[in-house]
């Protein structure tokens, strides 16, 4: 990576940290609110980080969302090249992901100390499984935010390469979460009965995901590589 | 860095919509070149395949022989600076200009908070708080101080009062006294500016109507003036871009160059002769009606 890139690098992630900052914090408000006034088992025995695995991704697609909008034109006017850009726009999306999934165990290891909220991940007996199911969900965790980067730079280009994009995304993100989801979590009965996963094991569904990872980011650099900026 | 930039037979399509045709111009270090023409001409177009914020769709754009699009190294050497919505930018000038300072290898901090402290534009307000004419400060400062060998001003003064812009244009001068630089000024503010002038080049319904020194470029039209029948008997069979009349007097712009035998006619009859300005030229040259090339 360039000297260039890395600057960007750390300035795109810096201005994701800001944003973050609000995100977190908000997001653990509405779940002690959610704990204070709703009485259900499951949801309070559901750990903060256990529930902010799904919200982060929803989360990083938007900023991934963002990402064209907010930094194409300000990156290629201090004379980064749309290369600089993608690398570093894509590293930046690790570094955030990384952090706000520690941001998020951090503060929920806090709030397990306290007798009123849960501690548990549904669905996970503990120790390697553990480590499994939350790396599984980091890798698409970064998948949303390619795929709103992918989604950002298709409406940049126009509206047409936009819903291509959108339509692609949501192949992207429910063929990983079939592979990612014991009882699958399509939501659509057919490709859950298919029970992808059972016979596949973690290792496969992580490959896979990477594979996946790595046809976005190709995606991506091909669809921005010649993208023009528009300025007035 | 003796930068030469070449834009060859150059043409730019936007979807369907031929944008610039066979645009054609070359720039050297130490000059201050007027890109004018009129809106919608393409002049922003022009720039933005300069800055490689768009590719051209044919033709070849080069800085010294090299095609700067996606090249690192070319790339941070060209300055496009342009009127920036800020609305929402709550950086403040000073943290744009560390920004600039640390992507920019040749920004200069210390001339560009000089140049801040010259348009009295505060360098610890927010953007999103500065007028239109103090955001307009912070994108010419930034300019000016990044000593890129391509530097481009698209209508940088938008904004600014009168003392601002003789301060920029001041700036401007002392900064091309200072080190080998192109610099492009794009403008509308044509009769304010054309003394910057090197070299101009006029853009017309996104083709290269000319480029030319200025002071060659002058010399395309006189303006001839004195009693009306007199002025009338000199212009008579000339191309003729205005007359304007103030009581008896009349006076004509008149394209074309004065031979030795026109200029002994305008002694015998009398008459005054004066250089057209740029500004007038400028928009006699690109009215779009038969007859005027």
């Amino acid at each position: 990576m360039s000297g260039k890139s890395g600057l960007a690098t750390m300035d795109y992630s810096k201005e994701f940290g800001k944003w973050s900052m609000w995100y977190i914090p908000i997001f653990a408000l509405v779940y002690i609110i959610l704990n204070v006034f709703i009485r259900e088992s499951e949801l309070n025995d559901m750990s903060f980080f256990a529930m902010a695995l799904s919200a982060n991704r929803v989360y990083m697609l938007v900023l991934g969302i963002l990402a064209v909008y907010t930094f194409l034109e300000w990156s290629l006017s201090l004379g980064l090249t749309r290369k600089d850009f993608f690398r570093a726009m894509v590293s930046a999306g690790v570094i955030v992901t990384l952090l706000v999934t520690a941001a998020t165990a951090a503060i929920s290891f806090v709030f397990g100390l306290m007798p009123w909220f849960g501690t548990g991940i549904p669905e996970v007996s503990g120790g390697m499984e553990t480590i499994v199911h939350v790396g599984g969900y980091m890798l698409s965790t970064l998948l949303y935010f390619l795929g709103g980067f992918l989604i950002s730079v298709g409406f940049y280009r126009g509206f047409v390469p936009g819903m291509g994009t959108v339509v692609l995304n949501i192949i992207l993100f429910m063929a990983t979460d079939v592979m990612w989801s014991r009882e699958g979590a399509a939501g659509i009965p057919a490709i859950d009965s298919l029970d992808l996963m059972s016979g596949m094991n973690m290792g496969a569904a992580a490959v896979m995901t990477l594979a996946v990872l790595a046809i976005v980011c190709a995606v991506l650099y091909y669809t921005i590589r010649d993208i023009p900026l528009k300025i007035k | 860095m003796n930068s030469v930039l070449k834009l060859e037979n150059v043409s730019l399509d936007i979807k369907k919509d031929g944008i610039l045709e066979n645009i054609s111009v070359e720039m050297e270090a130490g000059k201050v070149y007027g890109l004018i023409g009129r809106n919608g001409a393409g002049k922003t177009s022009i720039l933005s395949l300069v800055a490689s914020f768009r590719k051209p769709t044919k033709g070849a754009l080069t800085i010294d022989g090299v095609d700067p699009y996606e090249n690192e190294k070319l790339m941070p050497k060209v300055d496009f600076l342009y009127e920036v919505d800020y609305s929402d930018e709550y950086d403040t000038a000073g943290k744009m200009l560390q920004t600039a300072k640390r992507y920019k290898e040749g920004f200069d901090m210390e001339y560009a908070l000089e140049v801040m402290e010259g348009f009295g534009a505060p360098v610890d307000k927010a953007l999103h708080k500065m007028s239109k004419g103090q955001q307009a400060a912070v994108n010419a400062a930034i300019g000016l101080a990044s000593n890129s060998p391509v530097t481009i001003f698209d209508e940088v003064t938008n904004g600014m009062d009168a003392p601002s812009r003789e301060y920029f244009y001041k700036q401007v001068l002392a900064a091309k006294e200072k080190s080998q630089r192109i610099f492009i000024l794009s403008t509308h503010i044509v009769s304010e500016m054309d003394y910057l002038f090197d070299e101009v080049i006029i853009v017309h319904h996104g083709r290269v109507k000319l480029q030319e020194p200025l002071d060659v470029l002058l010399e395309r039209g006189f303006r001839v003036s004195g009693p009306e029948e007199k002025v009338a008997q000199f212009t008579t069979g000339k191309e003729l871009l205005s007359t304007e009349r103030l009581g008896p007097i009349r006076s004509d712009m008149v394209l074309g160059r004065l031979s030795e035998a026109e200029l002994q006619e305008i002694d015998r009859l009398y008459l005054d002769i004066s250089t057209v300005k740029l500004q007038d030229l400028f928009i006699r040259l690109t009215e779009d009606k038969e007859g005027v090339e």
